[in-house]
């Protein structure tokens, strides 16, 4: 923008739009329809119009640059008015232009005049390497064709074994070899360097013969005219001067549109040596999110919702993205939201950005079974809800949260056996903790160490640390089940990305990440650090017990399996570690270090979304560049504030959980219904399966009993230490096997088993109608009312009481039965069916 | 005034779009639809991807449907009851016309995607109203002569070729006589070197490659003759008859059709041609008696013709993928086909029947041979290795190790003592055929080798690279003789040619003198006088001959 001022002329006078306007008219009357015309920008309203490139380099035959003319509105939205602009070139010799593109003809410098409106822009230009060109890169031009027109992607010849008896590497991630499949394979077959036109090359993606990938692009488009332009030069092959592009930057980057805008992205490829080239052209689109934004093949968006979505752009292995905005509502208002603490203002800002308004805060029954849930997975008691619901205190909301965490007590701390309880089964589910893959003993030990880290609230860095580094007997020493779980090198790389990074490597096992920037060398550097982990049988119970010891073994590398070279280990995105004997204390140590700011950010993320129904980062376990958080300025000071206090849960926990954004209603407003991912509304989940269980029993006062378990410890399921606990219930309603790290493990998909189960089974039958149960026990005694065991049933359910309407159906529903008692078990199985009950709202 | 300037274009834009559709439906009225022009490429494009003649037999993808031709078109529905998807003169009776105006999606063609647009289907209709006629056949070949105006021009590449050249009297300080004597030609890229063979005799070298068959005198050094074009595309194979003086070259345009030309060998004009499959030809023998011939093709079948009557005796489509190579054993009863589908098949040499499936190649097999005594099969290809198979029980015998990748061709010697393979590690190599060792190793740059002939007389190897060059080497001291250089045709149609030497004499046609520079260093030499000491005809007949010569000395100063 500096260079602005000084190119930025103004010419008198503006004589485009009245006529403008008037041929308009004049074509509706001739073709006889009303046509919609977009009408010329209403520039009464703009602020400021800007041009971008301010400069432009041309520096090869082929290249194609794009100008984005942008206006600026006083409420901050921009508009792509690119196409009202008009574009001259000043040396039709050195450049020329179509459209809003600029084509090189011949080498030398000039200018191109953009006008639009009453302004004009000044924007140098210089062209080379035209009149004497280089041939195309076989590397940097062919290959991105190739992938864009998708011929070598996975479906097609970037399958394993090819398409037709050809075959390309997936994604062009080995331009080496696509070069020989292409040029000297079956003798030659698939070019023709003397009559580059008829290569089968260029025949069959024209479909100017039969192709069974059906066309890919036309003869007169500019993916043609790159390879004929390469074939022409006599197919040279990959050499020095193709450096491949550091990275690629967009234009914009981020931007604030109205309604149904389109906007061009325009893309550009860096190289080492400063180059900068348009790759518009070549590069790929995709949306993040299709019901806000779609983009077609050229980059241009256009929007078709509310909201922010971001496009991903890659080419060649390289990957960013643009977020895009149209705002729910009038942006830049300030909003009047009493901030509880950072999360607020950081959360406040992103709704003002967007037009945003708030739900209302939750009431004080809801906000109570939705914390009980979140922390302890369990209901409140009808007493608690009680008393606070009839508390005064205004920090009453703090002090229940301080109570279910343990924090700020001066007695026992009540709910510990419950919060323990519920953040085992999920370290169990992160951990993959299972008697079918450690057995039951070091199951055991496994589960008792997540217990006891979790009693100490034991930072999550020391957790890891202790993970990372465990030797020993599986049997005794519990984090040495990590090793067990995961077996491999390769497993434990792809284990500990994702559990400790929230990075999915899995893709850079077998080929450049498609997604990221993650390459096989980065994958094997993480796997290096484990290739020494070694295990041998013990005796420690027995010659047959089956116990493990994991040890470091002196000698082990990891080779990368294409290139065959030893790979030392280097953490992702940092560089090579000092190793002493044991890799894993220098991974350990980066891991939970100051450097490495992926740790925290995977961790507060998670438990952002345990809470709040969603990521900022969503899918929570899948962190990348290309998968932007919808709010990063929370994201950073979340994991700021967790790392300075020492990586502490129960921190973390009482943070998120004392902002006010956790305590809205879910019951949206008139502007923010469309919102599900800036958090103006809580989100509602479903209890998770061993919530749901446990809630269903409490609700019931039935006992559970849990096969091959004594019940006096174990009566709840949050309780469970084992998936193979056999649990009908449990399966139905999506408790994760643990056989992946992923959290998509655990899923909340409603399925017609699970309506099934709940209405008709005999097994929740047997829970509403037991004789010791809760509906025996409230008609047991009989110094309650009717009207009092009804508001008991709401509150063991809903945990709230029952509005008068409700008691006057609650009643009727009791009197039309043939027994009171029945009556009773009718709303009880009736409320337990609802929507509210499942839900944690 | 901008703005004027694009509205002015939308206007004429859309007027002359609704002219179009005015004048269209009335000029159809009386013009002629015909299948070739008008159909064809409907079909071409959106329903031959399943309704191909390859898919005919599996009815779950083409519903025993194929519009590929006009012949399948009318032959319609295939089976035992056949049915009829064209009434010529009715298209309300027509299927082709019915399925496309299907309301239920799920029914409608072409199936899962957006319906023809009404032109074409309008186009379809009256197509088969006026009678349904066939038309004019369009090139065959769709595609081959339909070239765009390119925007870049075809470059002439210079090929640089060092000489070993003593200069003298350079004019410079000793300690920079370092500096390299070449000959530049302006005529590159070369086509790839994809077919030699040496005639009975040895006194004929034929060189393939795309377009064009040329003719060397193989003692002399000389072309005799240019064949441009005998068939379109490359050739992929050359073979002598033992019998007749003919020459079978296949070749084709690949994904279009294969043919194998019968050549005259004194005069080389085609006397015959062998078409039939559907893909190039990559591989065409003639069985020992000369009376049939066998192509390879990669339409993945094989066809043994009758050279009598030059008919198709049997195909055999045994192969699931592209068939690499063919190898009659020597009493013509075995016919060996090596495949990309990783097996050889062997079949009767008359019949074409299946015999046996040699299987056990985990890649690609590209070459195979019988030996001479017929015992054996000898497969080589995307694994380095030579296996011999037995060919009675299908066992394998013996694998040899020596090339460090691809082996591209293998040929059994005049004599059947030798072997020799040719092979994308740049070498060709020589083995013993009975005891499978190596023998000797030919190699000279890293340029893949795609062919591979040995002079009846074992004197010389010659070798075929991708870069389009035929070297030759000397049997006996391993060292290379000579590289055959040939212009493109689209440079020069004459027989042009240039033949190095390792002595550095050269020898090259007239015609091609002004495309050749000679340079030392970065300097460009006067070329008149560095010919007339280097291009010795001469010298260069002593070389091939086998006589030494001594290096010359070459006066660089002006």
């Amino acid at each position: 923008m500096k260079a602005l001022s000084n190119n930025r002329r103004t010419l008198p006078g503006s004589q485009a739009f009245s006529g403008n306007e008037f041929w308009g008219v004049i074509l509706a009357w001739i073709v006889g329809v009303q046509l919609v015309v977009a009408g010329p920008t209403d520039i009464t309203d703009i602020d400021n119009i800007s041009v971008f490139p301010q400069e432009m380099e041309l520096n090869r035959p082929l290249d194609v640059a794009r100008f984005l003319v942008s206006a600026q509105y006083s409420d901050g939205s921009e508009k792509d008015i690119s196409s009202e602009a008009h574009y001259v070139s000043q040396d039709t010799d050195v450049v020329l232009i179509k459209g809003e593109l600029a084509y090189p003809v011949g080498d030398g410098k000039t200018a191109i005049i953009v006008s639009v409106a009453d302004q004009q822009w000044v924007i140098p230009v210089k062209v080379s390497g035209v009149s004497q060109p280089l041939p195309a890169s076989f590397a940097n031009e062919v290959v991105p064709v190739l992938t864009k027109a998708g011929c070598n992607q996975g479906a097609c010849h970037g399958s394993q074994h090819g398409k037709g008896g050809f075959k390309l590497s997936l994604f062009g991630g080995e331009p080496d070899e696509d070069y020989e499949s292409i040029v000297k394979e079956a003798e030659g077959r698939r070019i023709v360097r003397s009559n580059p036109q008829d290569s089968l090359l260029l025949l069959k993606p024209t479909l100017s013969i039969y192709h069974g990938g059906s066309r890919r692009f036309s003869r007169d488009s500019h993916d043609y005219e790159v390879i004929l332009s390469w074939l022409e030069h006599g197919a040279p092959a990959a050499n020095e001067i193709d450096s491949s592009p550091v990275r690629v930057s967009v234009y914009p980057q981020e931007r604030v549109l109205r309604p149904n805008a389109q906007q061009q992205l325009v893309v550009f490829a860096h190289y080492e040596d400063g180059t900068v080239r348009d790759v518009t052209q070549t590069a790929q689109y995709d949306s993040l999110n299709e019901g806000i934004a779609e983009v077609g093949r050229d980059g241009l968006v256009e929007m078709s919702g509310r909201g922010a979505s971001a496009v991903m752009i890659r080419y060649l292995g390289k990957a960013t993205v643009s977020t895009l905005t149209v705002p729910y509502g009038k942006i830049g208002t300030k909003l009047s939201f009493p901030s509880n603490n950072f999360v607020d203002q950081k959360v406040v800002e992103r709704w003002e950005e967007l037009g945003l308004v708030p739900s209302e805060l939750a009431d004080d029954a809801t906000f109570l079974r939705r914390v009980f849930l979140d922390t302890i997975g369990t209901l409140p008691e009808p007493e608690v809800i009680r008393d606070f619901l009839a508390s005064k205190i205004p920090h009453k909301r703090e002090l229940m949260i301080d109570r279910l965490l343990g924090l700020n007590q001066t007695g026992a701390w009540k709910y510990q056996n419950e919060w323990v309880a519920f953040w085992s089964v999920k370290w169990g589910d992160l951990l993959r903790n299972s008697s079918r893959k450690v057995g039951e003993q070091g199951m055991w030990a496994l589960h008792n160490w997540i217990r006891e880290s979790l009693r100490n609230n034991k930072p999550v860095s020391e957790m890891t640390y202790e993970l990372l580094t465990a030797t020993g007997s599986t049997y005794s020493n519990g984090p040495a089940n990590y090793f067990r779980v995961a077996r491999s090198p390769e497993d434990l790389a792809e284990t500990t990305a994702q559990l400790f990074l929230g990075v999915r490597l899995q893709c850079a096992r077998c080929h450049h990440h498609p997604f990221e920037k993650y390459s096989q060398t980065d994958y094997y550097g993480m796997a290096a650090f484990f290739a020494r982990v070694r295990t041998k049988g013990n005796q420690e119970f027995g010659l047959f017990g089956g116990g493990q010891d994991v040890y470091v073994s002196n000698g082990g590398e990891v080779r990368h399996p294409k290139k065959g070279q030893v790979v030392p280990p280097v953490p992702l995105d940092s560089d090579p570690l000092e190793t002493s004997f044991d890799r894993r204390r220098a991974l350990a140590s980066w891991m939970v270090g100051k450097e490495n700011v992926l740790f925290a950010r995977n961790f507060v993320n998670r438990f952002w979304g345990y809470f709040m129904g969603r990521g900022l980062v969503d899918p929570i376990d899948d962190m990348r560049d290309t998968n932007p958080p919808t709010n990063p300025e929370l994201l950073q000071a979340l994991a700021e504030d967790f790392t300075e206090n020492g990586f502490d849960l129960k921190h973390l926990m009482q943070t998120i959980l004392r902002s006010r954004v956790y305590q809205l209603s879910s019951s949206p407003n008139n502007s923010n219904g469309g919102d599900d991912r800036f958090f103006s509304h809580y989100l509602v989940k479903r209890l998770s399966a061993e919530q749901l269980l446990d809630a269903l029993n409490s609700a019931t006062g039935a006992v559970e009993k849990f096969a091959k378990l004594p019940i006096e410890d174990f009566d709840r399921a949050i309780e469970l230490p084992d998936p193979s606990v056999n649990s009908y219930f449990l399966q139905v309603f999506g408790r994760p096997p643990r056989e992946t790290t992923c959290e998509c493990e655990r899923v909340a998909v409603p399925n017609i088993s699970q309506a099934l189960h709940l209405a008709n089974s005999e097994y929740v039958n047997k829970k509403v109608t037991d004789e010791k149960g809760r509906v025996a026990q409230l008609i047991s005694n009989e110094k309650l009312t009717d009207k009092q065991r009804v508001e008991e049933l709401y509150l063991v359910t809903l945990s709230r009481l029952p509005s008068s309407d409700e008691h006057q159906l609650a009643h009727q529903l009791i009197n039309e039965s043939p027994s009171s008692q029945e009556g009773f078990q009718d709303l009880l199985w009736a409320l337990c069916n609802t929507k509210e009950f499942m839900l944690n709202h | 005034m901008g703005c004027l300037f694009v509205w002015g274009n939308t206007l004429s834009e859309t007027a002359s779009t609704l002219n179009d559709k005015v004048q269209g439906t009335k000029s159809r009225e009386g013009a002629s639809v015909t299948f070739e022009e008008d159909i064809r490429p409907i079909l071409r494009e959106h329903c031959v991807m399943c309704h191909k003649e390859e898919n005919v037999a599996d009815p779950v993808i083409s519903g025993a449907l194929a519009l590929d031709s006009f012949e399948s078109v009318l032959k319609g529905v295939r089976g035992d009851t056949s049915r009829k998807v064209v009434y010529p003169g009715k298209s309300q009776n027509s299927r082709l016309v019915s399925i496309l105006l299907e309301q239920d999606e799920d029914l409608r063609m072409p199936l899962d995607a957006e319906p023809l647009s009404a032109t074409d289907i309008e186009t379809i209709i009256r197509w088969i109203d006026l009678g349904a006629r066939r038309g004019s056949k369009r090139e065959k070949t769709g595609g081959f002569s339909n070239p765009i105006p390119p925007k870049a021009s075809l470059r002439v590449i210079d090929l640089r070729f060092p000489l070993t050249v003593v200069p003298v009297d350079t004019g410079l300080p000793k300690n920079v006589d370092q500096k390299k004597v070449g000959l530049i030609a302006s005529i590159g890229p070369l086509s790839p070197v994809t077919a030699l063979a040496y005639s009975l005799d040895g006194k004929t070298l034929v060189v393939g490659r795309y377009g064009k068959l040329s003719v060397w005198d193989a003692h002399r050094g000389v072309v005799k003759k240019i064949v441009t074009n005998p068939l379109k595309g490359a050739l992929h194979d050359l073979a002598f008859s033992k019998q007749k003086p003919l020459l079978a070259a296949a070749g084709g345009l690949p994904a279009r059709q294969g043919q194998t030309l019968l050549i005259d060998t004194s005069s080389w004009e085609v006397l015959h041609d062998l078409s039939g499959h559907r893909d190039v030809v990559f591989a065409a023998a003639f069985s020992s008696d000369g009376k049939r011939l066998a192509s390879g093709s990669f339409d993945k079948t094989v066809m043994l013709w009758d050279m009598e009557t030059r008919e198709v005796m049997a195909t055999i489509e045994t192969h699931s993928d592209f068939v690499y190579d063919v190898a009659f054993s020597p009493d013509g009863k075995v016919l060996a086909s090596a495949s990309k589908d990783r097996t050889i098949k062997l079949s009767d040499g008359i019949n074409g029947k299946s015999i046996r499936t040699l299987s056990g190649h985990d890649k690609d097999v590209f070459a195979i041979a019988i030996s001479a005594d017929g015992k054996n099969v000898i497969s080589t290809g995307m694994e380095p290795q030579l296996r011999w198979w037995n060919l009675e029980d299908g066992s394998v015998g013996r694998r040899s190790e020596g090339h460090g990748s691809s082996v591209h061709q293998v040929t059994v010697s005049a004599d059947g003592k030798l072997l020799v393979t040719a092979s994308s590690d740049g070498t060709l190599r020589l083995w013993d055929a009975q005891k499978g060792t190596l023998k000797q190793t030919f190699s000279s740059g890293s340029e893949w080798m795609y062919s591979v002939a040995l002079r009846p007389d074992g004197k010389h190897i010659a070798g075929g690279t991708w870069d389009g060059l035929v070297k030759i080497w000397d049997v006996n001291s391993g060292d290379l003789v000579a590289i055959l250089v040939e212009p493109p045709p689209r440079i020069s149609s004459r027989a042009d040619y240039l033949v190095l030497t390792r002595s550095g004499y050269y020898q090259m046609s007239e015609g091609l003198l002004p495309m050749v520079r000679a340079e030392f260093g970065e300097q460009l030499l006067e070329s008149e006088a560095f010919h007339k000491t280097l291009n010795r005809h001469d010298r260069v007949q002593q070389i091939l001959d086998g006589r030494s010569v001594e290096t010359p000395r070459f006066s660089v100063k002006k």
